[in-house]
């Protein structure tokens, strides 16, 4: 089965849980996420996910002037983004028990 | 750290900064993705980039040298290919059939649409200025002529940025993200400010009639201008009402400066003096002279409304530490003094200031006011002709009879 169909309905969570463990720019959610193990995930959905979540108020950020190249912008999770990422978890939770209960029993 | 690796081996397109520059790999995939996102509106393509092109400089201090156009495109897909999961990742529209409003009869509206704000920018503010109503209502017509392109367009106004004039004229604008570009940023703020101030002194003439409230209102619609400006950035369609706003405020700023300029000139208030003046000049004391050239003393002058005429006889600044100086009321019975009451000057022995007693004086008395005719009309000056001032030979007005009892103040 394409996990890459299964990621797309769960990266809202996976880019919210990796920006509540640390504030990051954009290549390093993505390297979280490939670090998590989320290896298919696609660089420009990272990049797309985050600007959604940052107009939809979930998050904030900030520049930080970098010495080699262009300056960094940070994304860190603001009090909507962590109400939003609680839901979320519930609602995942909620799902992967239904799942297992409809897989495990075959 | 990669990334330092990345830089210090100097790779054309490996050094991050490189990545600005519209030529190498990273450059040519961000004039590919800017390319595929030219529906979406203008800021949030600017701020999507920002994002792109750090992401390419990331990727170039990750991949070093290996960084070419095959590397780009093995990791990240084609421009086009990055853009499309970009857009369906953030949630923007999917990009609109490119066919449709690019040829023939589909670019009328968005042709009309740009003569429309045209006219409308230039004919409104005309012709409200000059009070010219065929001006005005042309330019109004250039609002109705928009709509169609308006209605039809998204925020981008793709079809209006597609027509080649548009296209020629936006590709002059320096370069996004460059010195120029970024200095033209923050003018625009300011003038964002300046609209607000200008609207804020608009309304504030127009709502009370005074100056006042213009600067509580600027309080509110200073943010909304910057809101506005913020907005117009984002959805394109709103240039067709905040362009010709903006030109009514440029001719709104021409006239508040017009006239500002001379009206120092005419301002009552600060050209108020104490005193009696005559053609510029102070009267300090007044000399009463008889028709027959003799000189009248303990003489009171009223104007025609019966109010007494005083001067400041007073050439001492800041003197006022004595009384003496004080040639408008008698010191000793707090009465004003008739004329003439002489001049206060600062005495040449003590360097006080001290009433100086009027001197001699000689004057040409018209010969024809010399002749001394019996009646009335020699001794009753023109003033008192009127039924109002009563009596003239019973003595002053009643009204400002400056007796003791009722000095006239000062």
């Amino acid at each position: 089965m394409d996990t890459s169909q299964l990621l797309k309905g769960v990266l809202d969570l996976a880019v919210l849980a990796v920006l509540d463990r640390a504030d990051g720019y954009g290549y390093e959610v993505v390297r979280g996420l490939r670090a998590a193990g989320l290896e298919e995930v696609g660089d420009a959905s990272v990049y797309g996910t985050l600007r959604r979540l940052y107009n939809a108020g979930l998050l904030t950020s900030y520049v930080v002037p970098s010495g080699e190249g262009p300056h960094r912008k940070y994304y860190s999770l603001n009090e909507p983004g962590r109400v939003r990422l609680g839901e979320q978890i519930k609602a995942w939770q909620a799902f992967a028990d239904t799942m297992k209960g409809l897989v495990g029993a075959q | 750290m990669t990334q330092q690796d990345g830089t210090q081996q100097g790779g054309p397109a490996a050094v991050g900064a490189s990545v600005r520059e519209a030529d190498g790999p990273a450059g040519r995939f961000l004039t590919g993705v800017r390319a595929a996102l030219a529906d979406l509106p203008a800021g949030e393509v600017d701020e999507i980039l920002d994002d792109v092109r750090s992401h390419l400089s990331d990727l170039a201090a990750e991949l070093g040298d290996a960084l070419d156009d095959r590397a780009l495109a093995d990791r990240l897909g084609t421009p086009a290919r990055y853009a499309d999961e970009l857009r369906a990742a953030a949630g923007y529209p999917p990009p609109p059939p490119a066919a449709a409003p690019t040829t023939g009869s589909g670019r009328a509206p968005a042709r009309l649409a740009v003569v429309g704000l045209i006219a409308s920018t230039l004919l409104i503010p005309l012709g409200l200025a000059l009070g010219v109503e065929v001006a005005l209502l042309l330019g109004l017509l250039g609002v109705v002529v928009s709509l169609p392109a308006l209605v039809s367009g998204g925020p981008g106004m793709r079809a209006v940025a597609e027509l080649p004039a548009v296209r020629s004229l936006v590709g002059h604008r320096p370069r996004p993200g460059g010195p120029a570009a970024r200095f033209l940023a923050d003018l625009q703020v300011g003038w964002w400010v300046v609209r607000a101030l200008l609207a804020a002194l608009v309304l504030s003439l127009g709502v009370s009639g005074a100056w006042s409230a213009a600067l509580p209102l600027a309080l509110v619609v200073v943010p909304a201008s910057i809101w506005l400006g913020r907005f117009s950035q984002r959805d394109r369609r709103v240039l067709w009402l905040v362009v010709p706003l903006n030109a009514l405020a440029v001719v709104v700023a021409v006239l508040v400066s017009g006239r500002l300029v001379p009206q120092p000139e005419p301002v009552s208030p600060s050209t108020y003096s104490p005193g009696l003046w005559q053609d510029g000049d102070e009267v300090r004391d007044i000399r009463p002279i008889g028709a027959d050239g003799v000189p009248l003393s303990g003489v009171y002058l009223f104007d025609q409304d019966g109010h007494p005429i005083d001067t400041q006889g007073n050439r001492c600044d800041g003197d006022y530490d004595n009384g003496s100086y004080d040639t408008y009321r008698d010191p000793s019975t707090g009465s004003a003094r008739p004329y003439p009451r002489g001049t206060a000057e600062y005495g040449s022995a003590t360097g006080r200031c001290v009433v100086v007693p009027p001197g001699p004086l000689v004057v040409a008395v018209p010969p024809a006011t010399v002749v001394p005719t019996a009646g009335p009309q020699t001794s009753v000056p023109p003033g008192s002709v009127e039924p109002t001032a009563g009596v003239p030979t019973a003595g002053p007005p009643t009204s400002g009879v400056p007796t003791s009892a009722a000095p006239p103040t000062g």
